[in-house]
Formats: C-alpha cells, sequence, structure tokens
C-alpha cells in the first residue's frame, strides 16, 4: 500500500471531519489509518467528526445565548451543525468563531414567527466583540465643558463604543435570556430598536437611543461636530430642542464612552 | 515587601511540590479575591488572551502580578502541512512579550488544513516526513519567540499508518534534534497505552529526564470501546501510578492538574492538585505545608 502525503492525509481528515452523519469518510483514509481501542477505523474517525461538531457548537452557543434561549435546544443544535458544516472555521480562536452566523440566520431561519432571531445574533456578537476590546480612558466632564465654544467640538470615542439599531426589540429578548418568561409573555416586540453600546470600568452598558439621538450619535461618531450633528437632525427630528440636546449632551459625557476631544 | 514570585521567576527552581493548575474564566471571581492557596503558578491557554483587551486579559495581568504563569497553546498546529500562520505567531509573541511567562508550550499535532481549523489536537504519523516538518517549524517558533517551547503529546483514537518511530521515539527525536522540550502529559501518555495497546511504563521509560520541562495530569472518560481525553474528571489510579513512577527521575518539574469539562469550585481543584504534592513528599521529603497568602502589590 502506498501510503499518502502527511498534505494529504491531512486533507482527508479534515474532509472526513466536515462530513454529515450518514457519510462516509473517503475510503484511502479508511485504509491509511489504524483504529484505537476496540473501535472500527471509521468509528474512530467518527470520534474525531463528533468532537468537532461538539466543540464548534459550545462555541456558538456562548456567544449567542440567547438565540439559543429563544430556538431552544433541538433547533439551535440542528442550526448549529448546519452552519459549522457549510462555514468552516479559519479561526484559531474558538471563540472568534460565528460572525457569519447572523447572515446565515437571516437565510436560514426556521421560524417564521420570529423574524428577529438574525438581529438577536447580530446584538449578540457585537456584545461579544465588545467584551474583547480594550477599556479606554475617558475624557473628564470638566475638560469638555472648559471647551469653548462647544459647538465646534469634535469626539473621538473608546474602541467600545458602536450604535447597533434593529427592526425588534432584541435588546429586550437578550436580557430576558436564561429566564423561563419565554412562554405566555411577549418576550419581543414588532418595534424598532436604537442602542448605544460602550466600557466603563470593564463593563459593557447598553442604553437604549431615541430615532434622533441615534442619528445624532451616529454623525459624532462619524466624526462630525456637535454643532454638523445637530443640525443634521434638525429637520427630522423636530423635537430635539435645546433643552433636550443638553440632557442628551450631559449623559453622553456621563458615559465616559469619549476618549478624546478636539476642536475646528 | 515580600518579593513576588514573578520578579525572579527565571531563577525560581520548581519542584514537583509546586503545583500549578490551569487559570479557567469559571474561577475568574473567586481569584480575583486574591485569595491565599498553595497553587503557586497557573497554566493560560493562549488562544484565548491573543486577541483580547478585555476582562480575561485583565485578569491573566492580575494573576501575573501575584504568580509564575505558563502559556499553554492549542492552535499552533506545529505539525501543519500547510506551515505555520505568521500572523498567530506575532500574537503569540506579543503575548509572550506581555506576560514574560515561564513556559510556553503546545502540542505535538496539527488542528486542521485552511479553510478548516477543527480546533482539534490531531494525530500524525511518526514518520521521517512528519519529522522534518516539524524540526522545520519548531525552529521557526522558536526563533520568532526568542525562546525554547515545549511541546505536549497528545490522545489519539487513530494511529496513521506509516510510523517509523514509536511515539517515545518520535517525542524523543524532535526535543533531541530541535532544541524544545517536551511536556509530558502522563494522561494522554496513558490513554494512548491504553488505546493503541502498549505498555505505558515503557513509554514513560524511554523519554530522557532532562528533556521534560513540564507534567500534566487529568482524569480521562472510559467510553467503554476506548478511553476519551475529556479533562473532565479527577486524575484516575493508574495514571497517579505512572506519575508517581515518573518522579522518582524528575524532581524539579512543574507539575499541572487540568480540569476543563465540569469544572469544580476552585478549592476542589486545589485539593485534587495537592495530590501530587503529597506523592512528591513521599519521594523527596516534606515541602512547604503552609498556605502562601496572595502577595500584596
Ligand atoms: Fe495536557
Amino acid at each position: 500500500m502506498v501510503m499518502p502525503t502527511l498534505k494529504q492525509y491531512q486533507r482527508w481528515f479534515c474532509e472526513a471531519a466536515r462530513q454529515e452523519d450518514q457519510e462516509l469518510p473517503n475510503s484511502q483514509l479508511i485504509s491509511a489509518v489504524s483504529a484505537g481501542g476496540k473501535l472500527s477505523q471509521t468509528e474512530a474517525l467518527d470520534v474525531y467528526r463528533t468532537g468537532h461538531i461538539v466543540r464548534l457548537t459550545e462555541a456558538l452557543g456562548e456567544t449567542f445565548e440567547a438565540v439559543w434561549w429563544v430556538a431552544g435546544d433541538n433547533a439551535f443544535f440542528q442550526l448549529a451543525k448546519d452552519y459549522i458544516l457549510s462555514h468552516p472555521s479559519s479561526v484559531y480562536n474558538l471563540s472568534a468563531y460565528g460572525d457569519r452566523f447572523p447572515d446565515f440566520l437571516a437565510q436560514n431561519n426556521p421560524f417564521p414567527d420570529l423574524p428577529f432571531l438574525s438581529e438577536l445574533a447580530r446584538f449578540e456578537w457585537l456584545f461579544k466583540e465588545t467584551f474583547h476590546v480594550r477599556q479606554h480612558e475617558a475624557v473628564s466632564s470638566q475638560a469638555i465643558i472648559a471647551m469653548e465654544p462647544m459647538e465646534i467640538l469634535r469626539f473621538s470615542f473608546g474602541p467600545s463604543a458602536h450604535l447597533f439599531s434593529s427592526p425588534y426589540t432584541v435588546y429586550e429578548t437578550w436580557k430576558l435570556r436564561g429566564t423561563d418568561q419565554k412562554d405566555g409573555t411577549e418576550f419581543w416586540k414588532d418595534q424598532a430598536e436604537y442602542l448605544f453600546l460602550y466600557k466603563k470600568h470593564h463593563q459593557i452598558f447598553v442604553n437604549t437611543l431615541q430615532y434622533s439621538e441615534y442619528k445624532i450619535l451616529s454623525a459624532l461618531l462619524s466624526g462630525a461636530s456637535i454643532e454638523e450633528s445637530v443640525s443634521s437632525v434638525a429637520a427630522q427630528c423636530p423635537e430635539m430642542d435645546q433643552p433636550r440636546l443638553q440632557v442628551f449632551f450631559q449623559l453622553l459625557v456621563y458615559t465616559g464612552s469619549i476618549e478624546k476631544i478636539f476642536t475646528g | 515587601m515580600s518579593p513576588k514570585p514573578c520578579d525572579h521567576h527565571k531563577e525560581t527552581q520548581f519542584s514537583c511540590a509546586d503545583i500549578g493548575v490551569g487559570l479557567r474564566p469559571t474561577h475568574y471571581p473567586y481569584l480575583e479575591t486574591r485569595p491565599p492557596t498553595r497553587v503557586r503558578w497557573f497554566e493560560a491557554i493562549s488562544e484565548n488572551y491573543m486577541d483580547s483587551e478585555g476582562r480575561p486579559l485583565a485578569m491573566l495581568e492580575l494573576i501575573r502580578s501575584d504568580y509564575p504563569v505558563a502559556l499553554h497553546g492549542v492552535s499552533l498546529s506545529i505539525a501543519s502541512a500547510e506551515g505555520l500562520r505568521p500572523h498567530y505567531l506575532a500574537q503569540l509573541k506579543k503575548l509572550t512579550d506581555r506576560i514574560e511567562p515561564f513556559l510556553v508550550s503546545d502540542h505535538l499535532c496539527w488542528t486542521g488544513l485552511n479553510p478548516s481549523n477543527l480546533h482539534d489536537l490531531l494525530p500524525i504519523p511518526f514518520s521521517e516526513e512528519a519529522l522534518q516538518l516539524i524540526l522545520k517549524h519548531v525552529d521557526q517558533v522558536q526563533t520568532t519567540l526568542g525562546r525554547q517551547i515545549l511541546l505536549e503529546n497528545v490522545s489519539t483514537y487513530i494511529q496513521p499508518r506509516g510510523s517509523v518511530y514509536t511515539e517515545w521515539e518520535f517525542l524523543t527525536a524532535v526535543a533531541t534534534q530541535s532544541g524544545c522540550r517536551l511536556l509530558l502529559d502522563v494522561n494522554n501518555l496513558y490513554v494512548n497505552a491504553r488505546n493503541h495497546h502498549f505498555d505505558p511504563m515503557i513509554f514513560l521509560d524511554a523519554i530522557p529526564a532532562h528533556l521534560i520541562g513540564q507534567v500534566h495530569l487529568a482524569g480521562y472518560t472510559d467510553m467503554g470501546t476506548y478511553l476519551f481525553d475529556t479533562h473532565s474528571r479527577p486524575v484516575y489510579p493508574p495514571v497517579w501510578e505512572l506519575f508517581e513512577h515518573l518522579i522518582g527521575r524528575i524532581p524539579n518539574v512543574p507539575i499541572l492538574i487540568e480540569w476543563d469539562e465540569d469544572i469544580p469550585d476552585f478549592p476542589i481543584l486545589e485539593q485534587e492538585a495537592l495530590k501530587a504534592a503529597q506523592i512528591w513528599e513521599t519521594h523527596y521529603g516534606h515541602a512547604d505545608s503552609e498556605a502562601v497568602p496572595t502577595m500584596v502589590l
């Protein structure tokens, strides 16, 4: 028997590890290995195939805990398996696996009555990413107040500052994950949601915003000055009058999400 | 103020009574309180900290300020026929520069091929082709990191045909010819002995003592038709027996208890780790039995 090269053996092994349950591994691979214990070669290769699915399912379950909670064990495990078989991992860190799971759910949602599943996954992925971002040093509120004139100020935010918008109330659903409030209560709404995520004292905070606040903040995050940000929403959001703007900016400074300030 | 272990870790002489355990997120809240413990060092999974600037890294740095730390990787894929990933090596180098571990280790295995990382410690044939490839890769890693690494023997459920060495001959050849050392996992050794039908004592006695830089102990699961390396149980008696036999030859090697599934509370893990210290003491006399309070910064 001619032995395969190391690369050929590794290729065959990877293909076998990513096969469906009922498929048999390549016969050349089977004859290129001897089995451990009292296992047949196919059974022994299956230990690796099953282990691969289990490990990546665990990784997805850890990141997409709320999707798992909403979908239930059986549906989540099936979704995870379908995703794993169609999306090989190219990352070396298991917790970085699953970046395309939200898009996958948008295409493959088995629950027509739960249309928010993909949006919920998108939120969970952002939350996980935020967890791994460094905690910045916030600029003090005194430093901001001391700047004159305020209108021309621009902000640079800490790396954890992110906006999130969804047509569904996914944050409310996410907060309920792991509870028994899935049955009988309305745990999601077909209603737009605008969120601001940031880190303070190494903890992640999620603030719910009004649409107008979301628009101003997204202008500020893209580098616009206070004046430019406010005027960009003035026509669409006449309710953002001076007192409300003042409260909004006070709260923004309080979040500690601003890392640097600039003028001009 | 007492010197912190990290201040002089390069000079620290470990004995087998200096027990380490794996740093796991489950224990972060407990360890954050900096409790007194007889655990003398921690082993952290490199990949969990290589791309994170969040709480895990802050926790690792807190632990590092009180204890020596070993970095133990699971994705180096030293036997990958596709070569090593430069980005991975660069990130590992960054982490080792930051943490200054007293040991850097990974496994003698491969973990997948592009685009499919299987996140598993996969078996290799003990062939001349594999040996030459691994020697080249170890050289690349040690040059990049500017330090020696340790490679660990892994548990396997198949054995690729085409081996011209036994596993112990292969490990010895890799370490002798590359200048790396070995992380000898006694549990993996026992699992393989049972799965692949050889005498574990022959393996154990064949590895030259000076090549062993660290020892792992863990618990397997008996699946009926094979032993499965699950790290979900206490260490089994036959593995303790092998360990007892081994430490007669290696009095000054750091020992680590691995527990990755169904992880118990830290004090229970610590108790399991202390069993290894007690075995050491029966050979070498009484070690310091006082709980070591965490150093105050
Ligand atoms: Fe190990």
